[in-house]
């Protein structure tokens, strides 16, 4: 139905005046609000709600089998709960520009004085936040099922499966949003980094597997057969992996910002 | 802290390509073109795959040229700080985010703009009012019609007053109420010193609203002038006439003494003729047809269209 034209309140194009425009930090926390909004929204986002009850259904499982091996735990852990959390990194990572692109949107959001930095940085920030609070909920979900309450194992290896989750979320929206920004089909290129760099280059090429987040997730959460759950990692390898993942983000980060500023995708 | 940018003169050159040219992979989208527009109505004005999207995309500095250079506002390169809040953009695509209301999203682009929470939410519901939606300001994009789409769109683009507006075939999927009133939504935004930029592949569309027009063929600037100058181009191209009748001998002879002629080719009951130009060419017809007492069954024009200029001006400049 077309509206018709209004007769109501005056409106002049020169009666606005043109705001201050806001300094970078201040315009990535207006994308990083807005795009949160829109993740929050429960039709946009159920599915990730179900990948993150995965894991925690697993480990119900797990439970009912009466497994008290820590190692065996701790792999799941590694397994499948960060599993689930890249693959929600990967659909929402990958879906920062696309779904603007798609829909024409981002050629107008991009002309917004800062967005050119803001919005990779503020919608990566939400992403993270989104994919933090989903992991969040699938640790203590785990640890919950498994152990009755998440400090049942020990205090320490519940503070690196937190900055496991936090520092992933990082490096994997990171990631896939560089990913989602270069490539029109961002999810099949998502899948194919999981599959083959996260996957196989993690564990088999030693010298690529810096490029991998689940390499510095192994890091901090695996743990070894036979091993203490709580002195499985040695304390000096948990900077090195806090730094990767970090390292990680802040290339997806730079790539998307390069993508936006030579040639946006949509444009 | 940022401070909101000065004004410009009125006169001053808005946009200006420097021997631009863009290229997509083995692919040119535009090809060494030289232009400078000011405030003002321009046309822009190309068939599909002429390269319009491509200039508008460089006009706001989206993408950036392969060789070549644009300047802004009086020669400003494009991230300069006096640019902000100073270029708006309506684009081609249609859908826009599904989960959003009107309200929403247009509150939401001003709000990145810099305007706080209550002027953004006070000015999207004025710029909606304006182009007919307040009735639909909460409902979900997704929910709206193609023609409300465009209306939302060109909302965010006036929405506040910009130097450089520009419009991606902007009446696209409009009723004629909603084009007469965008086109006023154009002209006040023009009066106010912007320069806007108006894409079509629809010389009419754009006609009552440009003064200037810029035509592009295939990524080159075939001709770029004041509307009457292009209209004039248009009536002087070499313009073929198709007539079915009964006797079409003595109807070229009619015609041939009336109009400069230059060809003249006669199958069965149809005459082929085409004159140096498509004014000359359709005054002498009436009298021609009188004359030969003959009723013409049907009479066909080629080449007084915009494609056939184009194509004309495109065989010029190569």
């Amino acid at each position: 139905m077309n509206g018709s034209p209004s007769s109501g309140p005056p409106w002049s194009y020169r009666d606005a005046v043109w705001p201050a425009p806001l300094s970078n930090l201040a315009a990535s926390f207006a994308h990083f609000g807005l795009h949160l909004r829109h993740l929050l929204n429960p039709r946009r986002s159920w599915p990730y709600y179900l990948l993150a009850l995965l894991p925690v259904l697993g480990s119900a499982g797990l439970a009912r089998l009466a497994i008290d091996d820590a190692s065996r735990i701790g792999t799941f852990f590694q397994e499948f709960a960060m599993r689930a959390l890249a693959l929600c990194a990967l659909g929402l990572g990958v879906g920062v520009f696309r779904e603007d692109a798609d829909s024409g949107a981002l050629p107008m959001l991009l002309l917004r004085p800062r967005a050119v930095v803001a919005l990779p940085l503020g919608r990566w920030l939400a992403v993270t936040l989104f994919c933090t609070l989903l992991g969040g909920a699938m640790v203590l979900g785990i640890d919950a099922t498994l152990f009755g309450t998440p400090f049942s194992v020990s205090s320490g290896y519940f503070v690196r499966q937190v900055a496991a989750v936090v520092f992933g979320a990082m490096a994997y929206a990171g990631v896939f949003m560089a990913i989602g920004a270069w490539f029109k089909s961002g999810t099949g290129f998502g899948l194919g980094f999981l599959l083959i760099v996260d996957l196989i280059m993690a564990t088999q090429v030693e010298s690529l597997a810096r490029l991998s987040p689940a390499h510095y997730l192994a890091a901090l959460v695996q743990t070894l057969p036979g091993k203490e759950l709580a002195a499985a990692q040695t304390a000096d390898q948990i900077p090195g992996a806090l730094l990767g993942l970090l390292g990680l983000a802040a290339l997806g980060c730079v790539a998307s910002v390069l993508r936006l500023r030579m040639d946006p995708p949509g444009a | 802290m940022p401070q909101p940018p000065t004004p410009l003169a009125p006169d001053a050159v808005t946009l200006e390509f420097k021997r631009v040219t863009r290229q997509f992979g083995a692919r040119l989208a535009l090809l060494d073109v030289n232009l400078q527009l000011q405030p003002g109505v321009v046309g822009l004005l190309g068939p599909n795959g002429a390269g319009k999207t491509t200039f508008l995309n460089l006009a706001a500095g989206l993408t950036s040229p392969t060789s070549g250079a644009i300047a802004w506002l009086g020669g400003l390169p494009r991230r300069h700080p006096q640019l902000d809040n100073r270029i708006a953009l309506c684009a081609d695509g249609d859908q826009l985010p599904r989960r959003e209301t009107a309200l929403q999203w247009v509150a939401g682009l001003l709000r990145l703009a810099g305007c706080t929470a209550l002027i953004a939410e006070q000015r999207a519901k004025q710029v909606l009012d304006r182009v007919g939606l307040s009735a639909q300001q909460d409902q979900l994009l997704s929910k709206l019609s193609r023609g409300q789409r465009q209306r939302v769109k060109l909302a965010q683009a006036f929405a506040l007053p910009a130097a450089l507006v520009l419009l991606d075939e902007p009446l696209n999927a409009l009723d004629p109420v909603w084009r007469r009133q965008v086109a006023a939504l154009i002209q006040e935004a023009a009066e106010a010193g912007a320069c806007v930029i108006v894409s079509s592949h629809i010389l009419e569309e754009v006609e009552q609203l440009a003064h200037f027009l810029v035509l592009l063929f295939k990524g080159r600037l075939v001709a770029a002038g004041r509307q009457q100058d292009i209209r004039d181009m248009l009536h002087n191209q070499a313009t073929v006439l198709e007539i079915t009748c009964a006797d079409p001998r003595s109807l070229a002879r009619e015609l041939l003494a009336r109009a400069p002629v230059t060809l003249v080719r006669i199958a069965n009951d149809t005459l082929t003729i085409q004159a140096a130009d498509a004014d000359s060419l359709c005054r002498a017809l009436p009298p021609a047809v009188v004359a030969s007492g003959l009723v013409p069954a049907q009479v066909t024009t080629h080449g007084d269209d915009l494609v056939s200029l184009f194509q004309a001006l495109a065989a010029e400049v190569r």
